[in-house]
């Protein structure tokens, strides 16, 4: 099985760790930064992609890796959090790429 | 499950990131370093040496922006998420606005008191203008320095945070929270999409519409941040794809616009009606229909004038967007399910009561503001959260800064009022509004509020404009509401700059609007509408509606 996480927070990074349980799954890790929450709790070495994933590229990303599921920690697009109305924005961005992809898509941590 | 995973064609990395670490832990190694495990990422399970992370995802990124361009937005904002917290420069300029304030000899007829009360308007006014902190903590530090300039104390500078006016505003936070969580809001947007055919002007106005009567009732910021991912997807389905972004563009401002139009239409609608509207009540009964007597035909006048002054601000040219996914969409999520009809209906509920509750109370004998629309938005949470609509975890996701901005306004003018400062302004200013015809006055204070909201946030100027408002119309004697009421109003049609209002911020933060795009639009539809307000405004005076 295939899972590509989306953001690699505290949220994506929890689930990371549990996903290590499971020999038998792989795991594409995208994020907004080379040095998110999971690399510096050294879940993991590094992350793969380094991109932010919008509701408009996410299907685009989604056909390359071709997962079986899609996790997105929502710290993957909370940038918008210190300006009034950022926490809303940012969910709703959120249920927006759930929506709009193609692939089975989950959001974590909201 | 396990994938016989073909070779990605991509030059996204061909293993996966927990293998490497996964199988160091296999051989009994002691826990990678960060240097080890990163050297260890670059090996592939056939051992080959895979080529340089950074350049791997350099060239994946060119690849795929050639792919998604022409809308490549929200990349930027969402890798630049890390922002300073506190700024200690704009916070020393706040001190020493304040100190200077307080530092200058006092004005004839002004109290120490009074002098104090003034150096807490610069206080509130700076802060509140140049955020050296987040704006709901800004906010909050307001009653603190009323506390610490002795204007009053703790119990006295926190009262005006009771006001009924902001459980009204906490009432619509939630309903607003409760509308994004079961997707009611997107629904709509959906129905629009579908209704329209595919003709942009017509999604345009529809939209706007539907952003407008929401934030009538819901808090218009959260309306606005709801809808603005979903007009990032229209634009994805516009034909030709090379005007999606001018779509996105005109589709995302006419949300923002909207939302301003929209709130203007209730007390509820926005923070600086729900301060505005407080105030007033304090000088004279003042209640919800009231506003609504003015809002609600500003916002059946502003929206369709606001719509066909965007277009022609952004001209889209022929363009036609897919409505086959939003149909798709609709199919799957299918009818409107129990808690989404009962959410529904506790809103057309709490409409009814927040509208008729003053009539019912006389009309059924209930005890005084039984059915007032605080006490009616506390009511409609209870309901939603008995009904398990919404629970406390939704919460977080509600726009608490909003609530600490609307106390900081009503603490700053209760301050005001109990130093003597505003009747010491109202002195000052009657000898320069004698003789001044309304319509002078009405208009330099329209003109100069929509001026004035472009720099400042619109939530923060109404919280500085309305006591003296007030003040000002005590000392023209003209009734405060033929003052307060138009200005607030052209204080929210804050369109052109970024820090104007919170609804263009967010625009701003997304970034798929260009600088000068919105400040062409905003003042090519802005400066008409302010018009509108000043010239309805006057009429209704004319006519003794006012």
């Amino acid at each position: 099985m295939r899972i590509w996480m989306v953001g690699a927070g505290a949220a994506g990074t929890a689930a990371l760790r549990q996903l290590r349980k499971n020999e038998e799954i792989e795991v594409v890790v995208s994020a907004t930064t080379e040095r998110p929450h999971a690399v510096a709790e050294r879940v993991i070495a590094r992350v793969d992609h380094v991109e932010a994933v919008t509701p408009i590229n996410i299907n685009t990303l989604a056909r390359r890796i071709r997962p079986d599921l899609i996790l997105i920690d929502s710290a993957a697009v909370g940038g918008f959090g210190r300006v009034i109305g950022g926490t809303t924005l940012s969910q709703a961005l959120l249920e927006e790429m759930a929506a709009a992809s193609e692939y089975p898509c989950l959001v974590i941590g909201a | 499950m396990t994938l016989k995973r073909p070779r990605l064609k991509s030059s996204l990395p061909a293993r996966v990131t927990l293998g490497p670490l996964r199988r160091r832990a296999e051989e009994a190694a002691p826990p990678p370093s960060a240097a080890t495990a990163s050297t260890a990422s670059t090996a592939t399970s056939s051992g080959r040496v895979a080529t340089n992370p950074a350049d791997r995802t350099l060239t994946s990124k060119r690849r795929l922006q050639r792919r998604i361009a022409p809308l490549d937005v929200l990349q930027a904002p969402l890798q630049a998420s890390i922002r300073k917290v506190f700024d200690l420069r704009s916070f020393l300029i706040v001190l020493a606005l304040t100190g200077l304030v307080l530092l200058l000899p006092a004005p004839p007829g002004l109290s120490p008191e009074g002098q104090r009360a003034l150096a807490l308007f610069v206080f509130t006014g700076s802060i509140l203008a140049l955020e050296p902190a987040p704006l709901p903590i800004a906010a909050l530090l307001v009653p603190i320095c009323q506390i610490a300039l002795g204007i009053d104390v703790a119990a006295g500078a926190f009262a005006p945070f009771g006001q009924p006016v902001l459980f009204l505003i906490l009432g619509s936070l939630f309903l607003a929270e409760a509308l994004r969580k079961h997707g009611l809001t997107r629904r709509m947007a959906l129905y629009t999409i579908v209704l329209s055919r595919g003709e942009v002007r017509g999604l345009l106005l529809g939209l706007m519409w539907v952003t407008g009567l929401l934030s009538m009732w819901v808090l218009n910021t959260a309306t606005a941040a709801v809808l603005i991912p979903v007009a990032i997807t229209i634009a994805q389905r516009v034909q030709p794809q090379e005007k999606a972004a001018r779509v996105l563009e005109v589709l995302v401002l006419g949300i923002a616009i909207s939302s301003s139009i929209g709130g203007m239409g209730t007390v509820m609608g926005s923070g600086e009606n729900a301060i505005a509207s407080g105030l007033l009540d304090q000088v004279a009964r003042f209640g919800f229909v009231d506003w609504m007597r003015f809002g609600v035909p500003m916002v059946a006048i502003l929206l369709p004038l606001s719509a066909f002054l965007l277009l022609r601000a952004l001209p889209i040219g022929q363009v036609r967007i897919d409505t086959e996914p939003a149909t798709q969409e609709l199919a799957r999520l299918g009818k409107l399910r129990g808690q989404e009809r009962e959410l529904v209906g506790v809103l057309l509920l709490s409409v009814a009561l927040w509208i008729s509750g003053s009539a019912l109370e006389n009309a059924l004998g209930l005890p005084d503001t039984l059915l007032s629309s605080a006490v009616v938005a506390i009511g409609a949470v209870a309901l939603l959260s008995i009904e398990e609509i919404v629970d406390w975890n939704d919460l977080r996701g509600v726009n608490w800064g909003v609530f600490f901005v609307i106390g900081a306004g009503l603490t700053m003018g209760d301050a005001l009022d109990k130093t003597g400062a505003s009747a010491w302004f109202a002195q000052m200013l009657a000898p320069m509004l004698q003789g001044l015809p309304y319509l002078a006055i009405l208009a330099a204070l329209v003109l100069t509020g929509f001026a004035l909201t472009q720099f400042m946030n619109n939530v923060t100027l109404g919280a500085i404009l309305a006591p003296l408002l007030i003040t000002l119309a005590q000392a023209s004697g003209i009734p405060p509401e033929r003052l307060v009421i138009p200005t607030i109003m052209a204080v929210a049609l804050a369109y052109i700059l970024p820090g104007a209002s919170a609804r263009m911020t967010l625009v701003s933060v997304t970034g798929v609007v260009d600088r000068k795009h919105m400040m062409r639009a905003g003042l090519m539809v802005g400066l008409p509408s302010a018009l509108v307000v000043l010239v309805f405004f006057y009429v209704m005076s004319r006519l003794g509606w006012i």
